[in-house]
């Protein structure tokens, strides 16, 4: 009769306990740093968030010439004083001499300006800066009233339009053949005022309803009212600032 | 040589005693005024004649240009469009502030001149765009016409958004920062605080220190927003007093 083994007690079994023991320490060890890695972390990112930044401070007017370039002309000096001179020569000839017309595009308004004096508000139509393209010819047109400074170089009184292609392709319909079919009467209003920028010019509008929205081709479309007043008081070579 | 150091004192020390005394009540005296200092209005110097020079010289450089330029005045705290010469429309301002970078506490600031200089080719940044509409050929709703309502065509304010904050820059090293206080009338773009606070960070995260000047500007929404939306293409820019 075999024998049988004796029973396998715990103590006989290899120790587990302080291995286990050692790597529940690393473990918890390693939740320690990353712990702190992730705090250290935490609290560079606020510490970085409220003192890294642009802030700005109130410029001390008083002491604010600090900022400025040194000056490089000496007041008293003669070449100073031709240098001034000059300028304000030049200056004469390039600054409007009488009135003037000021364009705001943005909200349609006219401003006749004397000076500072205004002597004439408007509520007019600049253009709708909308986009057109004849898939014909691959023409592109850009309703833009432009920006600048123009000049008034001509005057008419019951003026006729000659539309140009776009009219025609915006209405798809086919272009005219010959030019006379092209003039149109009562489009312009009473008056036009020619700039000295091709095509472009302030009259009057059949679309008076639409006159404070920016709806033209890049003209400046004015009320019949108004229109009456810059006929008056806007002579050939007055100066307009489309802005 | 033992002095004696009881009895009266000597004549020596009982000055030295009554011109600390007064001293003592100097201060006392000049402590009230120094606490309760009143805010002096912070008033512009009136310029020489050295710096008016320079300013004529640089307003005449700029309108002898023919194009549109702007003028900042601090001290009037308007921001002038000018053209040849003359100012064709103003927008005023509040609150001018001078930028300074902080990284971890450490303010850097660039050291240049900004003032009674011309600062070339600025820019809007985000740029004014406008949403540009496209014609449909023969589509009357895109087209009206004198008898029939058809579709109320947009207006150039509901075409171009305006953020709430806004920079001039120029690539000379110059931002201005422009915040609009107060509605925004028409279509407006806001950004988030944090997408807000996250740029200033990083914009400010450079080892090398700041490679601008910065200047903050205050304007109501209505007067920003039609700075904004008027913005010319390129202008130069002249900082005053």
């Amino acid at each position: 009769m075999s024998e049988l083994p004796d029973p396998v007690t715990a103590a006989d079994l290899p120790s587990a306990g302080p291995s286990r023991r050692k790597s529940r320490k690393g473990l918890l060890a390693c939740l320690l740093l990353l712990w702190i890695v992730l705090g250290a972390a935490v609290i560079t990112g606020i510490f970085l968030g409220q003192t890294t930044g642009w802030h700005y401070d109130p410029i001390p007017l008083a002491t604010s010439l600090q900022y400025a370039v040194p000056a490089s002309h000496p007041p008293d000096a003669p070449e100073t004083r031709k240098l001034l001179l000059k300028q304000a020569k030049a200056l004469k000839k390039t600054r409007p001499r009488k009135v003037f017309v000021v364009v705001d595009r943005v909200h349609n308004q006219l401003d006749l300006r004397d000076g500072d004096q205004v002597l004439l508000k408007a509520v007019i139509s600049c253009g709708a800066g909308s986009v057109l393209e004849d898939q014909k010819s691959g023409r592109k047109w850009v309703f833009d009233t432009p920006m600048g400074r123009f000049r008034v170089v001509n005057k008419r009184s019951n003026p006729r339009w000659t539309a140009p292609d776009w009219e025609y392709i915006e209405t798809n319909e086919p272009l005219p053949r010959s030019y006379s079919d092209r003039v149109q009467e009562g489009m312009l209003g009473e008056y036009a005022l020619d700039l000295n920028l091709r095509g472009y010019m302030i009259h009057g509008t059949l679309y008076s309803r639409l006159l404070g929205r920016s709806v033209s081709h890049g003209c400046i479309r004015v009320g019949r009212d108004d229109l009456r007043v810059l006929w008056k008081r806007v002579p050939i070579g007055t100066d307009v600032f489309i802005f | 040589m033992i002095q004696n150091r009881t009895g009266a004192r000597p004549e020596g020390a009982r000055s030295v005693l009554r011109s600390g005394a007064f001293w003592w009540l100097g201060i006392l005296l000049l402590l009230p005024s120094a606490c309760g200092r009143q805010d002096v209005p912070d008033a512009a110097p009136a310029p020489d004649a050295a710096r008016q020079v320079q300013a004529e010289l640089l307003r005449g450089e700029l309108a002898g240009g023919g194009q549109y330029y702007y003028e900042l005045r601090l001290a009037e705290k308007r921001i002038h469009l000018c053209h040849s010469g003359i100012s064709i429309r103003h927008y005023a301002f509040s609150d001018p502030r001078l930028g300074s970078s902080r990284l971890a506490n450490l303010s850097r600031q660039r050291d240049e001149p900004w003032l009674y200089r011309v600062w070339r080719g600025t820019f809007l940044e985000p740029a004014n765009s406008l949403q540009r509409k496209q014609i449909i050929p023969g589509d009357e709703r895109t087209r009206p016409t004198p008898g029939a309502a058809g579709v109320i065509p947009p207006t150039m304010e509901e075409l171009i958004p305006v953020p709430d904050d806004f920079r001039i820059q120029c690539p000379e090293g110059l931002a201005i920062l422009v915040h609009l206080n107060g509605p925004i009338p028409y279509t407006f773009v806001e950004e988030s605080p944090w997408a807000k606070r996250w740029r200033n960070f990083q914009e400010a995260f450079q080892w090398e220190g700041p490679d601008q000047i910065r200047l903050r500007l205050e304007m109501d929404g209505a007067t920003g927003a039609a700075f904004f939306r008027s913005y010319a293409e390129k202008p130069d820019l002249l900082i005053i007093l």
